[in-house]
């Protein structure tokens, strides 16, 4: 049965999140112990991810693991994009994927639809791999462990799959997937990478 | 969309449910997060700006019971319950919410009392 949350008091919560602890005053069901995420609360928690962010940047880093034949098509690419490094580009990708493509079941159908297997597994299934630290502003650190926690993959797996398949979709020579890059991503990257 | 904007929408007799869920959630969001059973506000604001705001839903609706809380004597008196999906690193995702707009004299946001994974039991032959 679903608590209507009708008996509460105002109350310290703590939240942990990178293994720190989030403390405030906020209202707490007597019933259920669930708590207040208002946007007041909400403004105390990103201030306070903000100041974590300043001191400890390795918080907001995924290590991932990368083939190195991914590393090179991305340098490849982005010899278009003087002076943004792969691993600006990396975020990138990571950011608009969860931000455009997630956002649109039928933009997400046919890209997975699309996809070329063969080139994807490349990447996945290459031995000769290298360690690539991506970082993260603070509210895309959290939706990651946010998503991380339902799909039971780690931010780091994550992150990896993603940029997989947007390398795929850059350097497979299909047509239909070209077209899809052009329509759907090109834009909102040459966006990004301009802006970073 | 600005607020009276907003206010039209939810008024709406003729709008989406989903597109004032929507407007109203990214406007101004009171959720009660109780985790693990829950999922995380995160979740709750990327499922409302996944929204298809021209998706046609009927959710359940019901009498609210309680008139405790911030909103609970100026909120709508009505709760809404709803199933929908959405995508997680291109993962679907099955969710139940329930929840109801605020307030009736200024329309302009939703409280979620819960929103957590569904589960869909499949019939057995």
């Amino acid at each position: 049965m679903d608590c209507s949350h009708k008996n509460f008091s105002n109350k310290k919560v703590t939240k942990e999140i990178f293994d720190l602890s989030f403390e405030t005053k906020t209202s707490v069901c007597k019933d259920c112990g669930a708590y207040l995420r208002n946007d007041e609360f909400e403004k105390k928690y990103l201030h306070w991810l903000e100041g974590i962010y300043k001191d400890r940047r390795d918080k907001f880093q995924t290590q991932c693991h990368f083939s190195k034949n991914l590393i090179n098509c991305a340098e490849n690419y982005l010899e278009d994009y003087p002076g943004i490094s792969s691993t600006v580009f990396m975020r990138a990708l990571v950011t608009i994927y969860l931000n455009i493509i997630d956002m649109d079941e039928k933009k997400s159908a046919q890209l997975e639809t699309l996809l070329d297997s063969e080139i994807y597994d490349s990447f996945h299934n290459d031995k000769d791999r290298k360690k690539v630290n991506i970082q993260f502003k603070p509210n895309m650190m959290i939706d990651l462990i946010a998503i991380s926690e339902v799909i039971d993959m780690k931010p780091a797996a994550i992150v990896e799959d993603i940029v997989m398949k947007l390398m795929t979709v850059i350097t497979s020579q299909d047509q239909k997937l070209r077209s899809f890059w052009e329509s759907e991503i090109k834009s909102y990257l040459d966006m990004f990478l301009k802006a970073a | 969309m600005d607020k009276v904007e907003l206010k039209n929408l939810i008024d709406s007799k003729t709008e989406f449910f989903l597109k004032k869920l929507k407007y109203a959630g990214l406007n101004e969001l009171e959720y009660w997060e109780k985790r693990p059973e829950n999922l995380s506000r995160e979740l709750l604001v990327k499922y409302l700006k996944s929204i298809d705001e021209s998706k046609e839903y009927f959710p359940d609706m019901s009498v609210r019971e309680s008139d405790g809380g911030k909103y609970g004597e100026t909120g709508f008196n009505w709760v809404f319950k709803l199933r929908d999906s959405f995508l997680l690193a291109g993962r679907k995702t099955d969710i139940y919410m329930k929840g109801f707009f605020f307030e009736e004299q200024d329309p302009r946001g939703i409280e979620i009392q819960s929103f957590k994974k569904s589960v869909t039991l499949k019939s057995v032959k």
